[in-house]
């Protein structure tokens, strides 16, 4: 045995190895397949991580999971190394997300069913967006092509829009909380914008990653302000797309449903100026005709009453020329005046009394010769 | 000066309530020079604003730092 070598206690051969360890790799990420998973009083987190040849025990807590997961997954956790006293070597995990397109679908699945289970994603819960709105709350990274995109169309569209940008990472581990503190802050305003647009161009399945995570899908849901989630191309369907209000495809196609365009609404202006005249003017035509037809209504109405009045006036006049003794004269009789008065009885009359007769068209004057009484 | 913070919401929907009122065709004339002449100027306003109003933005100033 060589003199030189250390002879450790038990415990001082620990402390020892950990402040090796604590120098050397005060943190280590590690990618593996997931193994024995399990999850302890709701809290403690304990799994393997394992390759063709090698297994490390790692501990944590549900705080630092994404989301359900299930053994067979292929994770990235980053931690710290240390051997436990009691217990041997493990690695304390600091966070932990799946690795890969096929774990990363596969832990979203299982996240999917989860939150669909509690109705994070039901049809009922979504709001309607204000349109066009005078406020947003932008979340998106201030150097990003979705930014950009996303205030060029907004320009091009419409305008008079206050918005608030929050530039945040829009990929890798800080960008989780980076978001959901986001929207958290928008949320807490006093005078909140009067919706929330989170959005981030296309990538691949581990950039987008975080847009699936359940802190982020839990933020939007949790959202009192109505939110629009647009990450990525068409293609690609985050769950913090599901949870939110109304899912846009692109960064540009947000702004598109965010607010109408403006020289559509130009246009539309204009029609709406043509037809306030053309109402307007059918109105006054309209009444014009009115005027017209009782005027008309007017004059039929007073022709009709003078017609009826002469007609009347022609039958009296008709009757009382039939009644005038002048007419009866016409048909052969004669009125007789003994000195000036009319006789209308034979008797009384003095036979050589002179009579005068007034026919139609003149008077003879005749001497009684006999009087006869009926 | 130009007015640029108009209602825009709230103009519109005026707008096509009045334009909605004259369709109906109950107004008298009276009402309906009225209607017309406040139709025009709401019209003005939204056209003045569409072709002046900008869009702004604000970076908010906290990190949202983890």
């Amino acid at each position: 045995m060589d003199n030189n070598e250390l002879v450790f206690s038990v415990s001082d051969f620990v402390a020892v190895l950990n402040q090796t360890l604590e120098y050397a790799y005060p943190t280590v990420t590690i990618v593996g397949e997931l193994s024995n998973f399990r999850i302890s009083k709701n809290k403690w987190v304990y799994f393997d991580l394992k390759d063709e040849y090698s297994s490390v025990k790692f501990f944590g807590t549900i705080y630092q999971l994404s989301g359900p997961l299930e053994d067979g997954l292929t994770m990235q956790v980053r931690g710290v190394p240390r051997l436990h006293p009691l217990y041997g070597f493990s690695v304390t995990a600091q966070s932990m997300q799946p690795v890969g397109e096929g774990s990363i679908k596969k832990a979203e699945l299982l996240l999917q069913e989860k939150l669909t289970k509690e109705g994070l994603f039901d049809p009922s819960r979504k709001r309607a967006i204000p349109y066009p709105p005078k406020s947003v709350g932008l979340i998106a990274s201030s150097e990003s092509a979705a930014y950009h995109d996303f205030i060029k169309v907004l320009n091009e569209r419409w305008c008079g829009v206050d918005i608030s940008l929050a530039d945040v990472q829009v990929q890798g581990e800080a960008a989780i909380g980076q978001i959901v503190a986001a929207i958290e802050h928008f949320n807490q305003k006093a005078i909140p914008p009067e919706v929330l647009i989170v959005t981030r161009g296309g990538g691949s399945a581990d950039d987008l990653a975080v847009f699936s995570t359940e802190q982020v899908t839990r933020a939007v849901a949790g959202s009192r302000i109505p939110t629009i989630v647009a990450i990525g191309h068409e293609i690609d369907i985050s769950l913090a797309e599901l949870a939110a209000d109304k899912r846009a495809s692109t960064p540009s196609n947000a702004a598109q449903l965010l607010t109408p365009d403006k020289k559509a609404t130009l246009n539309q202006l204009n029609i709406s100026s043509d037809t306030l005249w053309s109402m307007v003017q059918n109105i006054f035509s309209g009444q014009a005709d009115d005027l017209a037809r009782k005027s008309l209504d007017l004059g039929n109405s007073i022709g009709s009453t003078l017609d009826r009045a002469e007609q009347l006036l022609r039958a009296n006049n008709n009757l009382l020329e039939a009644l005038s003794p002048k007419s009866v004269l016409k048909r052969g009789f004669a009125i007789i005046r003994s000195t000036g008065k009319v006789v209308d009885k034979a008797k009384g009359i003095a036979i050589g009394k002179e009579l005068s007769l007034e026919l139609a068209d003149g008077y003879i004057t005749v001497k009684t010769e006999a009087i006869e009484l009926k | 000066m130009t007015k640029t913070t108009i209602d825009y919401t709230k103009l519109s929907k005026e707008l096509d309530e009045l334009l909605a009122d004259l369709q109906a065709g109950g107004s008298d004339i009276d009402s309906s020079i009225k209607q017309y002449e406040r139709g025009m100027q709401i019209i003005e306003e939204l056209k003045t604003y569409l072709a002046q109003a900008k869009n702004k933005v604000t970076k908010v100033k906290s990190t949202f730092s983890s």
